[in-house]
């Protein structure tokens, strides 16, 4: 197999909630890095979902090296959209509005994370409710610093829910 | 490594589906790949049907999904299915000899019985100048640990059908 994924960290959110999971130190020698999340927060003033958004090292709202593109379906129709100079989005996940256990599925990708180029990043999402209405995204996007990326912070602006989990990957390509 | 192979199937003549039982609990995600093809006519495709723990119960399933034809994108959503499944991913009869549609479900924190469990699915087929690309989701609303996926499609999956099951760790 040409491709190693070795998991680095794991971020499992407690009976407190967390308003972010956060990667620190990340090591700078594989190739790319790979996140999958499972997650739910405990707001209920957004309605039954809320957007997570990651921000690379240390830089907050708002992150003017930021920018996507996404293409959505919510079930009833489908949609596209850019934004930039604010934040990376990286899917959608459920709120305490939403149907009780159910927990929005996502990943993203960020190939030569630790190289001198712009990064660019590539995520699929979906967050789940026992209803007509849910989102599936598909998300382009773009860090542009020539960093290495060091460090992730993925939030949401309010608090995720107990058993929300995230999973950091370390990822080794190799020639043929 | 943190993704291993459990099991993989690969038919040799046309099955209604393929079944694999007493999944391992020692992983922390799961991983579906398919390969495959039905034998009955839908010119947009035939489904990825992933069933969960023998439960056939249709209220405890839905589907939202995202499609591309080629010209446009659309939506769709389907309560009480009875099955996680993504549509249009399959090719299926009328697809030219030898074309097999490629689906993957990603099924996260499956033994964790806090949790209903939300699929995500990506797949497809092409036929050479028509086809569908698909992405999308379900949910299985039970807690239970997840220890049986049963894979199907509209009809029967054809010889040459090949589904892979992988367990991912976090550590």
């Amino acid at each position: 197999m040409s491709v190693f994924l070795q998991p680095l960290q794991t971020v499992t959110v407690g009976s407190g909630g967390a308003v972010a999971a956060i990667f620190s130190n990340i090591p700078q020698n594989y190739t790319d890095l790979y996140v999958e999340y499972s997650a739910r927060t405990t707001n209920t003033d957004t309605g039954s979902s809320i957007q997570v958004v990651a921000y690379q090292n240390n830089v907050g709202y708002p992150d003017s090296t930021a920018s996507f593109t996404e293409l959505n379906g919510t079930g009833t129709g489908s949609a596209s959209i850019n934004l930039t100079g604010q934040y990376l989005r990286v899917g959608y996940c459920d709120t305490a509005n939403n149907t009780s256990n159910t927990f929005s599925n996502g990943s993203f990708y960020i190939p030569n994370y630790a190289g001198s180029n712009y990064k660019s990043v590539v995520a699929d999402a979906v967050f789940e409710q026992n209803g007509t209405a849910a989102v599936q995204s598909l998300i382009a996007g773009l860090w542009r610093t020539t960093s290495g990326i060091n460090n992730l912070n993925i939030q949401t602006g309010r608090t995720f829910a107990q058993y929300s989990t995230f999973a950091l990957y370390g990822v080794l390509r190799q020639g043929i | 490594m943190s993704m291993f192979p459990i099991a993989t199937k690969t038919l040799n003549s046309a099955t209604s589906s393929i079944v694999f039982n007493n999944i391992p609990q020692t992983f922390t995600h799961l991983q579906i790949r398919a390969f495959g093809r039905g034998d009955v006519s839908f010119s947009s495709g035939l489904s990825f049907y992933v069933q969960l723990n023998g439960d056939a119960t249709a209220a405890n399933y839905n589907l939202h999904a995202l499609f591309g034809e080629g010209s446009s994108a659309y939506s769709s959503s389907s309560l009480s299915t009875g099955t996680l499944s993504l549509q249009q991913v399959f090719a299926d009869l009328g697809a030219t000899t030898g074309i097999f549609g490629v689906g993957i479900c990603d099924l996260l924190d499956y033994t964790n019985t806090n949790k209903y469990k939300t699929a995500r699915f990506i797949g497809g087929h092409d036929n050479n100048g028509s086809g569908r690309a698909s992405f999308g989701s379900g949910c299985w609303f039970s807690t239970a640990a997840i220890n049986q996926v049963t894979i199907s499609t509209d009809g029967n999956l054809v010889a040459g059908t090949t589904v892979q099951l992988y367990g991912i760790t976090t550590a």
